[in-house]
This record gives structure tokens, sequence and C-alpha cells, in this order.
């Protein structure tokens, strides 16, 4: 397994890709959160939650963790070197795990310094727009349980969107398809739920949709009127992750390279 | 004289490399010519330009007159391989070769025409991704005989092939020269080409190191050398030195000479009493002419130099 | 040895020349693939089942369906009438009124519109809701009878739009002087001939300035005539979602030099408040937690003195605009087969770069443009055929299960498939499909790789509804101008005029540019990237 890791990391560090969307997670991330953390005021949006308001660019940095998992995988089937990869490691299991244990690592590692660059810019940026004390709101502080909470568990979260974008990169195979579906389904479904004109629908979306539910992990205000708990949430896109590994897994074993 | 393929003073630049250094030279009708360099050479690329795929940044490179992207119908005035697996592997071969066909304004009954010309009737429902190698390289002349062009130019057309292919592949660029087409072949394999190509342009590091016929360059090649065999090794290469004579070590018992021609060398070996066994005018192959050329072009050698060829086969 | 053969001539005729070649290969290549046709299927079927789906358990509920009580429906507090057109409409107003003959006209002098009535309930951050509100409106009307959504002409003053002549409901012609402060006095006049009206304003009651007639169907006999005056709800959403106000205003204006030419004898100025809804109907003062205020109608009334009349009244005249579009929020799920459309596009290029078959391609055809411009066409058409297919079934059955879901007249426009807006819906979905297929089709063209084209194109199309969700809605507004999503405004049912004030939120199915314009913008990228992938196909080496 750490022969197959090793391979792995060299061979995301040797192409100019990982490298660009890695850079593209932290910079979208933070240049979403920062966007929106100028343009957010009090009066008028006081009802809202300034840690969520702040980490909102995870939502657009998610965008290059999919297209780096599923590049990862999807392009060896391009090229067709994902027959010198299986020469090498003929264990589907642990080639699929080294692949996932290099997306999660790399993810992990940009998506802290993505999510803090986010808290740092929502931490200068909302009091100035009417955030203060007065309003009711506290500073940013990674020290509030609920902040620290939310920020681990947005780095989680993009992770988990690496992992799930991984298993279906690995089951369609295709860049464009494997890329369609993730988009399809981390992206179009929050927004049909946002506009649902059924509310028993749109709670089954918030509640177990990858996006919305893996999201309620940044929720740090009402956190009992959510539609799901902050770590139930992640739990779902946790399910869906797995799901996809799993059948990503089946195809990997069953169908030939 | 009609005019097939011209090229005049094409330089191309990737980067820090130099990939076409002036190079010129015309392609005649009615015979093969042998387009070979070592790796990196600018082959390809010269092929491309040809195409218009590649834009160089100076000269020009004429088909049938015209720049390539002026042709009004350009499949019917060359034809090319560049790349057999350049296809989409799940459309079938026949539809391959009728998307091209239309876009060139052609039937689809010239379609199975090709396909029947080259063999591959039969596999034409067949996806393209199933097809062997040797089957990629049938469709890629197919695609090329499509518009009946008078030039036709085949990259590598050897690469791949069984024996069998390589006598059909022979045969097959023997007909097209015979019909008066215009035919130029890349390749490696020297073998291939001394057999069937009439003219060679030899290029290496982008520059035409030679435009010559096959026969003027094995001529060229052969000239004034003569393979000496000997048990006396040391003594031979005593006396014909001191004649005046080149000599070269090919292998324990064998020398290459020259600067004497070979009565002269029986002569002084005789005279000197060495003992010899066989004396013979040396006949180039024009993998050995080419060797010479383009040694000084070889850009990526390896560490362990390989010995002369002739050396080799008189030594098995 | 130079051996030289004659050269070769060929005896096949050669074929015709020109881009109808080009496009009948690139069509060849479409079809000779099955998976594309297959992905092909997919979009049809995606585009036709998703806004199904997304309609059949869509219920209207009893905040948005209309409420029936003797005296009309009513949607929150609202009265909606049906207007000359068949459309629901908003006819709320404070009406003092007299009889008119078959002619005749009105003329009075205008002044002073202001906001009035008391003020409570404004939550703070919100001080435009206590000013005199934009479409305030006061002046004279002519009116087939005081039933709510009778046919009508007017002219008036408004708080912030300046002069205008308004009848039946959605038509809207503005003044000569477009900023008329509600504090100058104006003197408006309207005459009758029949059922053609004619509005005229004047500075000084002298110098009348013609703004425009009316023909209103089937106005025949005597009419109501008169002055009015209403002030629409403060509607106002500043930042996402919930944050929304919603109060109803009260508006005065007091008339002077009142001259009526054709009114029936031994009459006198009554007064009637239009379309009020009955007590109950309308709560009191009401704020949902959100800080979303539902609050009571202020009524009207007038006092007169010296032949100045005071009047004040609360309410609209104007077309009904509901908060949500239904079908456009159905229609929404066309994203599904959207992003399988962009999918398509861009590894119907990519797929040649990928093994190098763009060389036999740009051999074959040697200008590169038209080969990009044939890809453009064969992609765009047979995207908008199948997006078409499914876009007409989509909307024919989640039309069906809307209204049978209570998304039905008054409210809602019962919306056929071959009336102008159920064509705009069906063919601008096709539209937008075509339109970010050859976007797909542009950016594979540029990245030569079709994961980095399909996130770029998708991202393009998708995240700005994302980002609506949590952009102050200004924002989120100039977001869904200058996107490709500006496109999906093609999808709406309902209707928006210029002249009512609603909050505009994607999520409702209410997009900034209206209709077409929206395809502008769609179209302006698709060029852009066009323009872009051309440049670079012909500056690079295949």
């Amino acid at each position: 397994m750490s022969r197959a890791l090793h391979a792995e990391w060299t061979k995301l560090r040797t192409v100019a890709a990982p490298a660009w969307l890695l850079l593209g997670l932290v910079a979208l991330t933070v240049a979403a959160s920062t966007l929106i953390a100028s343009v957010t005021k009090c009066p008028g949006s006081c009802g809202d939650d300034t840690t969520k308001i702040s980490l909102t660019g995870v939502m657009l940095g998610q965008a290059a963790v999919a297209g780096l998992a599923v590049l990862v995988v999807t392009a060896e089937y391009s090229t067709g070197m994902i027959r010198v990869s299986l020469a090498a490691t003929p264990r589907r299991s642990v080639l699929l795990g080294a692949k996932a244990a290099i997306v999660t690592g790399t993810v992990l590692v940009a998506g802290a310094v993505a999510v803090l660059g986010s808290l740092v810019a929502g931490r200068e940026l909302l009091p100035g727009n009417g955030f203060t004390a007065a309003h009711g709101f506290a500073a940013l502080s990674l020290l509030h349980g609920p902040t620290l909470r939310a920020a681990a568990g947005s780095v989680l979260y993009l992770a988990l969107i690496g992992l799930f974008s991984l298993g279906v990169g690995v089951a369609v195979r295709d860049p464009a398809a494997a890329i369609a579906v993730v988009l399809g389904l981390v992206y179009v479904i929050p927004v049909i739920g946002d506009v649902m004109l059924s509310g028993v629908w749109q709670r089954r979306i918030e509640r177990w949709s990858p996006m919305d539910a893996g999201l309620a992990v940044q929720v740090t205000r009402n956190v009992a009127k959510q539609p799901i708990g902050p770590w139930l949430g992640l739990g779902v896109l946790g399910l869906w992750a797995a799901g996809a590994l799993l059948i990503g897994w089946l195809v990997l074993r069953l169908r030939d390279a | 004289m009609e005019a097939t393929i011209e090229v005049a003073g094409l330089r191309k630049r990737y980067g820090q490399t130099l990939a076409l250094d002036g190079l010129s030279f015309r392609v005649e009708p009615g015979m093969i010519t042998g387009f070979v360099g070592p790796n990196g050479a600018g082959k390809s690329t010269t092929m491309r330009v040809i195409l218009g795929l590649d834009g160089a940044d100076e000269g020009t490179a004429l088909v049938g007159g015209s720049r390539y992207v002026q042709l009004r119908h350009p499949l019917s005035q060359i034809g090319a391989l560049l790349d057999a697996g350049a296809l989409q592997p799940s459309r079938k071969a026949r539809h391959h070769l009728l998307w091209l066909a239309h876009s060139q304004g052609l039937p689809a009954r010239r379609v199975d025409e090709v396909l029947e010309r080259t063999g591959l009737q039969s596999a034409a429902g067949r996806k393209a991704g199933g097809y062997s190698l040797g089957m990629r390289q049938r469709l890629g002349i197919a695609a090329a005989l499509l518009g009946d062009p008078p030039v036709l130019m085949f990259d590598e057309p050897f690469n791949g092939l069984d024996p069998e292919g390589m006598a059909w592949m022979r045969s097959f660029l023997r007909g097209l020269a015979a019909e008066g087409r215009a035919v130029l072949v890349s390749s490696h394999l020297m073998s291939e080409l001394q057999d069937n190509a009439d003219h060679l342009l030899v290029i290496g590091r982008g520059r035409l190191l030679a435009d010559t016929s096959v026969a003027e360059m094995l001529a060229s090649a052969s000239k004034d050398r003569v393979m000496v065999r000997t048990a006396a090794r040391a003594e031979a290469v005593t006396a014909l030195a001191k004649a005046g004579a080149t000599v070269a070590v090919t292998s324990h018992d064998t020398l290459a000479v020259a600067g004497l021609n070979a009565d002269r060398i029986a002569a002084v070996l005789g005279q000197q009493q060495v003992p010899f066994s066989g004396l013979a005018a040396h006949r180039a192959t024009l993998e050995e002419a080419y060797m010479e050329l383009t040694r000084s072009a070889v850009e990526f050698r390896g560490s362990h130099q390989a010995q002369p060829a002739a050396a080799k086969e008189l030594a098995g | 040895m130079t051996q030289l053969g004659t050269p070769y001539r060929s005896d096949l005729r050669a074929g015709r020349d020109g881009f109808w070649q080009v496009l009948r290969a690139e069509w060849t290549k479409f079809r000779t693939v099955r998976g594309w046709a297959i992905a092909l299927v997919a979009v049809a079927v995606l585009t036709a089942v998703m806004p199904i789906l997304l309609s059949t358990p869509a219920k209207s509920n009893d905040n948005v369906t209309c409420v029936r009580r003797p005296g009309g429906c009513f949607v929150g507090g609202q009265t909606i009438a049906t207007g000359p057109a068949g459309d629901a409409v908003t006819d709320t107003f404070y009406f003092v009124h007299q009889p008119m003959a078959v002619s005749g006209s009105i003329t009075a002098r205008v002044s002073a519109l202001r906001a009035s009535g008391n003020a409570t309930g404004v939550p703070p951050g919100y001080p435009e809701a206590l000013a005199t509100q934009p479409w305030a409106k006061a002046g004279l009307i002519i009116k087939a009878s005081t039933r709510p959504g009778s046919a009508y002409a007017a002219v008036m003053l408004t708080g912030r739009h300046g002069i205008r002549m308004q009848y039946n409901f959605t038509q809207d012609i503005a003044g000569n002087e477009p900023v008329a402060s509600a504090a100058t006095p104006r003197w408006l006049r309207l005459t009758r001939a029949g059922d053609l009206i004619t509005g005229y304003e004047s500075p000084d009651g002298t110098r009348w300035t013609r703004l425009g007639t009316a023909r209103l169907a089937g106005l025949s006999g005597t009419v109501q005539a008169g002055l009015f005056v209403t002030s629409p709800d403060f509607i106002e959403s500043q930042g996402s979602g919930d944050d929304r106000v919603d109060l109803p205003t009260h508006a005065t204006a007091a008339f002077d030099g009142i001259l009526l030419h054709g009114g029936l004898a031994d009459q006198s100025w009554a007064g009637t408040s239009v379309g009020s809804p009955p007590a109950g109907v309308r709560p009191t003062l009401k704020c949902a937690s959100g800080g979303r205020c539902k609050g009571l109608s202020a009524g009207g009334g007038f006092t007169s003195a010296d032949g100045r009349y005071v009047v004040g009244g609360s309410g609209d005249i104007a077309p009904y605009e509901p908060d949500v579009d239904p079908i456009d929020v159905a229609f929404l799920a066309t994203l599904f087969g959207l992003i399988t459309v962009i999918a398509l596009g861009a590894v119907f290029v990519t797929a040649e770069y990928r093994r190098g078959l763009i060389r036999t391609s740009l051999t074959a055809s040697p200008r590169r443009g038209r080969v990009l411009l044939a890809k453009s066409i064969v992609i765009a058409g047979v995207t908008f055929v199948a997006a078409l297919i499914g876009a007409a079934i989509a909307f024919h059955v989640s039309e069906q299960k809307l209204i049978a879901n209570g998304w039905a007249p008054p409210v809602w426009p019962d919306i056929s498939l071959t009336s102008g807006a159920g064509l705009q819906i069906v063919l601008g979905t096709a539209a937008i499909a075509a339109g970010a297929s050859v976007l797909g089709l542009a950016a594979g063209t540029i990245f030569r790789r079709s994961a980095g084209a399909v996130l770029a194109v998708a991202g393009l199309l998708v995240i700005p509804f994302i980002l609506a969700h949590v952009l102050p809605l200004a924002w989120a507004d100039w977001l869904l101008r200058l996107t490709p999503a500006a496109a999906f405004s093609l999808q709406a049912g309902v209707r928006h005029y210029p002249q009512v004030n609603t909050v505009c939120a994607p999520y409702h199915g209410c997009f900034p540019l209206a209709g077409w314009d929206g395809s502008v913008v769609l179209a302006a990228w698709v060029l852009v990237a066009l323009a872009g992938g051309f440049c670079l196909l012909r500056r690079r080496d295949a």
C-alpha cells in the first residue's frame, strides 16, 4: 500500500493540472467567501449566520475538488495509462485506496488553507457591514466551539466531495460524463431544492442531497431548527461518498480495464 | 513538370528546439520517395506543415502549387496517413470513411471502392477501436486514397506491421507509384526503402542532408572500400597502412580498407606474404549509407555506441 | 538514376466544394457514434422527466392559493380580479365617482400626492416603506363599473414615475414629463367618445398635451368617472432568502378645479373602496419570524371642502404578479438535461483531440473556421431538437399537474402549449440547450480537455443559481443578468411588468431580464466563446 501511495503521489505532483486545481480550490473558496462577506450587510441579512457567510466560498471551491478527483482517475482511462497502473498495482482495491488517500490528503491540506483564509476574510469584513456586537454578533473565532466545528467540518466536507467525485470517476471512466454526473448531483439538486414547490420534498432534498446535507456542518445559529444536524449532515455526504466509492470499486473489479 | 509537393526554406521552432532549419525539397511523381532521418529530425513536423496542421515560422510548403489551406478539394490533391490511431474508437470503420467522403463531396460509393482496394470490406462494419494495428494502417491508407489523389504521403507506414502486412504494404506502395502517383514515405526501416524507394530525402536536425536517388546513395557509400578477411590481422594492417591505405578493423578477422583498389591490396598483401582468405569490394547497405550521413545529426545517441552495421554483417 | 513516370491523373470527378460538405461530414461524424445518440436521447428524457417530477408533488399551499369569499378571490389579503383580457389583476383603490354618459370628459388639478396612514410594523432598515411609493397613483379614471377587474382608462400622477396614462391593467404610457414631483400640481383630463378614451395633461390647465388614447372594447352606455388614489404594497428584500418585507401603504392626494362634462343629472360624488377585501380576509399587521410582514389595508376615504377634494387610498391597479412562477420553477429542472448537453458539446470536439483525429478532420477541411462552425451548427441542431421534444412533453404534462395541484387560474395563468407564452417556454428551453451545447463545444475547443470544458461551462450556468441564494438580491440580480443563466428568463410563465413592484427572486422563478433579452446574453457568451475557440484553433498547431 505504501508503494502504491508513493506512486500515486508521484503521479499527482508530476503533472501540472492537480496543482492548478488545488490552487483553484483555495483561490475560488477565499475569493467567493470574501465577495459574499463584503456584500452581505446587517440590517438586511441580520438573520444570517456569520460563520456560514464566511464559509460560503466552499460551495464554489468544491468544483475544483470535483475536477481534481475526477481527473485523477479519468485521465488514466483517456490515455490508457490505467493499464500501466494496474500492471504496477494489480490489486484494484489497493490502487483505489491509494488514489483515495492521495485525493483526501491533498484536499485536506488545501481545504484547510482555503477555510482559514475565508474565516480571516469574514472576521475582517463582517463587523464593518453591521455584524457587530450591537446586533448580537461576536467576532469570528476558532475558539468558539460551533465555529471550530464549522471550519473543521468544511475541510472534511471538501475531502468527502473529493472522495465522492473519485468514486463517480472510477465508475463512469469518461471525464466529461463523470464531471457531468458530479455537477448534476452536487449542484443541480440543491438548486432544484431551493425552488421546490413542495415543502415535503424541499425538506427531503435539504436532508439527503450531498451538498445541502453536507454543508449543514457550517451552521452555527439556530442549529436545532435546521433540517438536519451538522454532523449527521456530513454523515449523509459520507454515505454518498462511500456509495460512490463502492460502485467505483465494483466497476473497477468487474469490468475490464 | 507536374507540381506535387514543394517545400522551400521551412523553418520552425518549438520553444528552444529548432525543429526545421531551412528545409527545401520537392517530391517527383511516379516514384516512391523515402523520407528518412533519425527520431526528432523533423519528418513528422514537415508532414504536418505540408498539411497545414502546423504553421511554419518561415518558408512555404506547396501541394500541387498551392498552400494546403487554399486547396478546394484537399483530399483529391494529396492523401496522407500520419497516425493510424487517429480514429474515434467507437465509430465503425465504414463510417469513418463516410464522413471523410462527405467532407469532400464524394459519393458513398467511393468508400466501398477504397475499402475493397485495401481489403477491408469484410471488416468495414466493425468499430475502428477494435482494429489491430495492421488493419488501422489499412484503414488510414483507405482514407488517404479516398479522393484518388496524385500525391500520397505516409508517415512510418511499416511501423508495427507483421511480415505479411509489410509485404502487402510494399507492393501496395509500388503499385501506387506505378500508377504515376508521387509517394512520399517516411521510415526508419532502411531495408524496406532499399528495395522500394526510388529516391531519398535524408534529414537530420531539421536540415536536408541528402536529396538523391537510392542508387547514387548506395554507390557513394560503397565507393573505394574493400573488405579483407585475414587471420593475420596485425600484419595486414601494417602492410596496407605502409602502402598508403586507410584501414579500419571491423572484427577479429576483417578489415575495411579504403584508398587502394582490390587488385592493389591483393598485390601488397601478396608481396608482404600476409595470408588472407577473402577480398571483396564492399557493397554498402542503405542502412550503412544512412548511418554515415546521419551520424552527426543523431540527437539522441545512446550511451552504448552501436558498432557499424557493415561490421556486424560480416562478423555474423 | 531519376525515373520520371507519367504523373497520375484521377478520373474521379471532384465533388462539390464548400461549407455544405463540411457540415454534412460533421453530421455524419455525429450520427455514427452510438454513445452520442444515446446521450441525445438522455437529453430529451431528462428534459421531459425532471420538470414533471418537480411539478408532481408541488401542491400550492394556503398562502398562495386563491381563497374564495363573497367579493372575489383573495391571496394573502389581496383581491385578485380577472381583467378584461382574462388575466389576474389587482384592482384595489379608492374611487370618488359619478356616472358618465357615452360622451363626456373629466378634468382636475392634482397636487400633493403623499404617503399617509400609520406606519406601524416597519422593521428597521427599511425607511423607504414610509416614503411615497414610486408607484403610488392619484388621478382621473373612467371605468366600466366599480366591479374589480372591469375595463378602465386613467391618467395619473405617480410617486416617482411621472405622469402616466394606463388602461386595462397591462397598458402603460409614460407622460411627456418624466419627472413630475408629487408636490407639483398638474392638470389632468380624460375624454370619452364611446369606447375611445383620450388622456391629456397640462402644467397650467390651458396648454394641454395628449398622452394617448385607449379603445376599451365593449365600453358602452353609462360608465363611472372620477378621482382615484391608490398606493401599492411596499415589497423589499435586501438579503437573501427570507429577509423579505411586505407592507401595505397608503397615500393621499388633493384634487381641485374638477370639471365633469357628460355627467348625469342629479348626481353627486360618491366614494367607493373598489376591490378592498372584506374584513377578516386581509389580516391585521403580522410579522413572521423571518421578518416577513403582511399588514392591513388602510382602506380609503375622501373629504371635500370648497371644491377641493382630499382622497386617500391603498392598493394597486395593475396586473397581478404571483410571487411564485410554478412553470418556470419546474423548468429549472431542465438543468439536468443541460449539463448532459454541455458534456455532449464538449466531447464532440475533445474526442477529436484525444486520439489526434482532429488532424484528419483539418486535413480533410483545412479551413478551420468552417469546421468549428459546422460542428457548432450540428451540435446546436441536434440538441435543439432533442430539448424541444423533451420540453414539449415536459410542458404539456407539468402544466396539467400544476393546475391539478392548485396552480390554477385566476391567480396563475393556464398557459397553452401553442400560446405565445407556451411556445416561448418550449422553444426557449430548446434554444438554451442549443446555446449551452455550443458553449460546451467552444470551451472544448479552447481547453481541448472535456473535463475542464464541462466544469467551466456547467459552472458558469449552474453556480449563479447557487450564489443567487446566498448573495444579496441586488447582486444575485446582476449575476443573472451577466452570466449565461440569464437565458432562463425564457422559461417564465408569469409575465412581469415594469409598473408592478415585486421582488424578483430566481428561486421563485423570476429573472431580472425579461423573455428573449436573456437569450441575447447567452448568445453573446456563445459568440465570444466561439470567437475565442476560433482564434485558438487557427493559431495553434493541430
